[in-house]
């Protein structure tokens, strides 16, 4: 096993001090400030930035060859469906297509009017309360539930409560599930489920919320907010969210803001999710874990429901959710 | 020409790191490219060149890690020393023995860089966990490693034929 040549003196010299000049080098560049170590960071990116676009296009050709040698293997009976499923999608696409050139045209037309145009849509502020157990059961009590022999649901079958907190205001009030409920400019969660009278929520924190979020870093002497990248925030059931599919190379720290982009295109003003308690990089991961405290952490007094409608004129100061959340 | 192959191996299996890896991973295990590369080139090189190479393998990861530089850069030295003179001294020719001396290598990389990171207190995750995906990640690694050490070996003899053809 052991091996017959001799390992020079001078190569074992000349070995410690290639160990020793490395291990300087790193001891020097651990003790870089952050500004000069994001120096030699760039050019490396940059350098590697072909290789991994290169890599990214053979990745898409691997995937490609591995569906298209699935495909190959499927029986007949899926491959007519999905010939039917293709025929009617490159339908649906010719008709979106139209509608796409319709769509445009009037764009045009409209670009050519010289007015501004007011916004598409505004965002209606719901006002809510929350129904408590004592109102929870006497609604159980005094009105029909939209449940019956259909559901196997057998006379004298008892009602039970749902854990999720009820708000009084349901389809009748125009409020749709996935709308966002606020207090003030923080987002308490989002609406579940509706009946005609009621709604469900789902706060933050709880399992099955998921909304499109942007990080920011705070900006404590009044700047205007630098927003970073995008994740998806989810309820764990646990105190703290989790923020996924962010990126390792994204810039991440404890205390950055996180804001939902649920409402982007009806409301201006950023809406606070939460904040960012814990951040972990697992090793070799290309993901952040991240944990995010919610900002609203129990069921305010008075939420406000965010709708969005069909606004053809500028909505005004009074219209704004947030500015009505704020006056009160 | 065989110092240009190597650095286009390198520079590819650095790019793959942050492209490929997700792709061949097992839920959060994954292959270590850099470090199983590095391991490689200690093996087949055997000299004080290879350990720089190794260190400069482990400066580029630095760079494509939030944190500071150094860290990697320090161990995939320290730890290619040991692995050089072991290589030194003993006889590598069985596959087993250098598939699992590269999952060693890249095991003790992923456990000594993500401690250090912990130590210093760097966003990574907590230390036990960091123990068990190093433990994981060597595994993966050594077994990744058994199918490229055949292809080298492969490509080798196939140089080496030539070579005589030549002569």
């Amino acid at each position: 096993m052991t091996q017959s040549n001799r390992i020079s003196p001078l190569r074992t010299h000349s070995r410690h001090l290639l160990v020793g000049v490395g291990l300087a080098t790193a001891t020097v560049l651990a003790l870089l400030p952050p500004g000069l170590a994001d120096k030699v960071r760039a050019p490396v990116t940059t350098a590697l930035l072909p290789a991994q676009r290169g890599l990214a296009v053979v990745r898409c050709w691997g995937s490609d060859a591995a569906e298209a040698v699935g495909n190959h293997f499927t029986d007949t009976r899926t491959a007519a469906q999905r010939e039917a499923d293709n025929r009617r999608l490159a339908e649906e696409n010719r008709q979106l297509k139209a509608a796409l050139e319709t769509a445009e045209h009037q764009l045009k037309l409209l670009a050519q009017r010289d007015r501004p145009e007011p916004a598409l849509l505004a965002a209606r502020c719901v006002p809510a309360r929350i129904l408590g157990i004592a109102a929870q059961a006497y609604l159980a009590r005094h009105h029909l539930i939209d449940a019956g022999r259909s559901l196997d649901v057998e006379p004298g079958s008892p009602v039970l409560q749902s854990a999720t907190p009820l708000v009084d205001c349901g389809t009748n009030a125009g409020v749709e599930s996935g709308n966002v409920l606020l207090a003030g400019s923080r987002v308490w969660g989002k609406i579940a489920m509706t009946g005609p009278y009621t709604s469900t929520v789902c706060p933050v924190t709880a399992p099955g919320y998921r909304d499109l979020v942007r990080l920011a870093a705070p900006s404590p002497d009044g700047h205007p907010l630098r927003f970073g990248a995008k994740g998806i925030l989810e309820g764990t059931g646990e105190s703290l969210a989790r923020l996924r599919m962010v990126e390792t190379t994204e810039p991440v720290a404890e205390g950055d803001l996180v804001y939902s982009q649920a409402a982007q295109g009806f409301v201006e003003l950023p809406l606070l999710c939460g904040t960012v308690a814990r951040v972990e990089r697992p090793p070799g991961a290309g993901y952040w874990e991240i944990w995010v405290a919610p900002a609203v952490e129990t069921p305010p007094e008075n939420p406000v429901i965010l709708c969005p409608q069909a606004q053809p004129a500028e909505p005004t100061r009074s219209q704004d959710p947030l500015h009505a959340a704020r006056s009160e | 020409m065989r110092s240009i192959f190597l650095i286009l191996i390198l520079y590819l299996a650095v790019a793959a790191q942050t492209t490929l890896a997700d792709a061949v991973s097992i839920g959060s295990i994954g292959v270590h490219l850099p470090a199983m590369a590095a391991a490689m080139v200690i093996i087949i090189q055997r000299g004080n060149g290879a350990l720089a190479i190794a260190a400069l393998i482990g400066l580029v990861e630095d760079t494509l890690a939030p944190g500071r530089l150094g860290i990697a850069m320090a161990w995939y030295l320290v730890l290619g020393w040991f692995l050089l003179e072991g290589c030194e001294r003993y006889e590598l020719r069985s596959l087993g023995r250098r598939a699992v001396l590269t999952g060693l290598y890249v095991g003790l990389v992923t456990l000594t860089v993500g401690t250090t990171r912990w130590a210093i207190g760097e966003p990574t995750v907590g230390f036990l966990r960091i123990v068990l995906q190093a433990v994981g990640i060597g595994t993966f690694s050594g077994f990744v490693a058994v199918p490229v050490w055949i292809v080298l070996d492969w490509t080798r003899q196939v140089l080496h034929r030539r070579q005589q053809y030549d002569v």
